[in-house]
C-alpha cells in the first residue's frame, strides 16, 4: 500500500466545528461554514443537472433552511450530512419539475438532461496529459458513477464514505473503502499505458 | 477486468493513487464549473436578512464616482435607498489614510444605524437632524443597518452590500 497524504480531519470535521461554534454564539463561525461547504452543495446541484441559476437558488435555499432548522439538528457531527442531502432532495425536485420529457438511451440511462450532468471533453480546458486521460476515462463511466466521483472529490479523504451515503450511494459497510464507481475508473486507468506513463 | 477483480478492487481500501485521481477530478471540476463569484457573499447576505428578520432596501439612486454597488455598471460616492418607512441616502468620501468615511442622513430620527462590513460592526444613531456618520471605514463590501427607535417592532432596514 503506498503511503497516502490524507488529511487528519475532514471536511466534515471542519464543518462539524463551525456549526457548533455558531450555536454556541460565535461570530463568524457560520460564514465560515458557509465558505467551506458550498462549493461541494453547488457540485452536487450542478451534477444533477440544474442550469446556473437553479444552482445557484438550491444552494442558498439549502443555507437558508440550515438557519431554520439549526436548533432541532441533534448532532453538529451530521451538518454536512444534512447539507449535502437537503441539496440533493431539492435539486432532485427541481430537476424533476424542469424535465418534463425524458430520453433514455439503450441502458436506460437519462440522455441530455441538463447542461450540467454531461458535459462533452469539448468543455472542458485540460492542462497535461494525465488530466486528459482521466477525463477521457471519467467520460465513459456511467453518469450515476460521474456524478458520485464529482461530489466526493470535492470533499477531503475521511469524508469518502459519509459523502456518497448523503447522495444515497454507499460504497461500503466497513471503512472508507473505494467503491464500485472509483473501482471502475482506477481499473480502466491502470490498464491505460498513457495513464502509467503520467505517474 | 472480470468481476471478481473489481469487486476486490471496490472493497479495497482508498490508497495515495485514489488520492491523485480524486485531487485531479475537483481541479477538472472546479475549473470547468467553478463557483460563481459572489455566491457565498449572497448566501451570508441571505443569512443575515433572515437572522434579523429584515427588509431588503431598494437602492434608488447612485451618482458620481469612487464607489459603487456590486453588480452593477454605475459607481457612485452617494447612495440613497428607502423601505416601506424609512428613506436614507449616504455619502462616501475617501479620507488621507487610505479609509473611507460615510456620512449619511436618515428620513427619520431616532434612528440606530449600523455598518456591517466583513471585518465587525460599527453603531451609531442619528442627531436630531437624522445625521450619521462614520469614521475609518475600510473600503470593501458593507451593509448598512437601520432601526427606527420611534417604532419599536418594525423590521429593521438592510441595504444589498455597497462597495466603498
Amino acid at each position: 500500500m503506498m503511503p497516502t497524504d490524507s488529511p487528519a480531519s475532514g471536511l466534515a470535521d471542519r464543518a462539524a466545528a463551525e456549526f457548533r461554534a455558531y450555536r454556541d454564539g460565535e461570530d463568524g463561525a457560520l460564514g465560515r461554514l458557509v465558505e467551506a461547504a458550498t462549493p461541494l452543495l453547488w457540485h452536487t446541484a450542478r451534477g444533477l443537472g440544474l442550469d446556473q441559476a437553479s444552482a445557484e437558488d438550491v444552494v442558498q435555499d439549502t443555507w437558508l433552511a440550515l438557519y431554520r432548522a439549526a436548533d432541532r439538528i441533534d448532532s453538529p457531527q451530521a451538518v454536512l450530512q444534512w447539507l449535502l442531502t437537503t441539496t440533493r432532495r431539492r435539486a432532485q425536485a427541481v430537476a424533476f419539475r424542469g424535465r418534463r420529457v425524458t430520453v433514455t438511451d439503450d441502458t436506460g440511462a437519462a440522455v441530455g438532461d441538463g447542461p450540467a450532468a454531461m458535459p462533452g471533453p469539448e468543455d472542458v480546458v485540460v492542462h497535461s496529459e494525465a488530466e486528459q486521460v482521466l477525463w477521457r476515462h471519467v467520460q465513459a463511466l456511467s453518469e450515476r458513477c460521474r456524478f458520485l466521483l464529482r461530489v466526493v472529490a470535492q470533499g477531503d479523504r475521511p469524508d469518502y464514505s459519509a459523502i456518497a451515503v448523503a447522495l444515497g450511494m454507499p460504497v461500503g459497510s466497513i471503512g472508507p473503502t473505494r467503491g464500485r464507481c472509483l473501482a471502475k475508473l482506477r481499473a480502466a486507468l491502470d490498464a491505460d499505458p498513457l495513464w502509467s506513463g503520467t505517474r | 477486468m472480470s468481476e471478481m477483480d473489481e469487486n476486490s478492487l471496490a472493497a479495497a481500501p482508498l490508497d495515495g493513487e485514489d488520492a491523485r485521481v480524486l485531487r485531479m477530478l475537483r481541479e477538472l471540476d472546479e475549473a470547468r464549473d467553478p463557483v460563481p463569484a459572489g455566491l457565498t457573499e449572497r448566501i451570508g447576505f441571505a443569512l443575515t436578512v433572515a437572522a434579523l428578520e429584515a427588509e431588503v432596501a431598494e437602492l434608488t439612486a447612485l451618482s458620481a464616482e469612487g464607489a459603487g454597488v456590486r453588480g452593477e455598471m454605475e459607481v457612485a460616492n452617494t447612495v440613497s435607498f428607502s423601505g416601506a418607512d424609512l428613506t436614507a441616502m449616504i455619502t462616501i468620501e475617501p479620507a488621507d489614510d487610505g479609509s473611507r468615511r460615510v456620512s449619511g442622513w436618515a428620513s427619520a430620527t431616532p434612528v440606530e444605524v449600523q455598518l456591517r462590513s466583513a471585518t465587525g460592526v460599527q453603531d451609531t444613531t442619528t442627531d436630531a437632524e437624522g445625521r450619521f456618520g462614520f469614521d475609518h471605514v475600510r473600503p470593501g463590501l458593507v451593509h448598512l443597518v437601520l432601526r427606527r427607535q420611534d417604532m419599536p417592532g418594525t423590521p429593521p432596514l438592510i441595504t444589498p452590500p455597497i462597495e466603498i
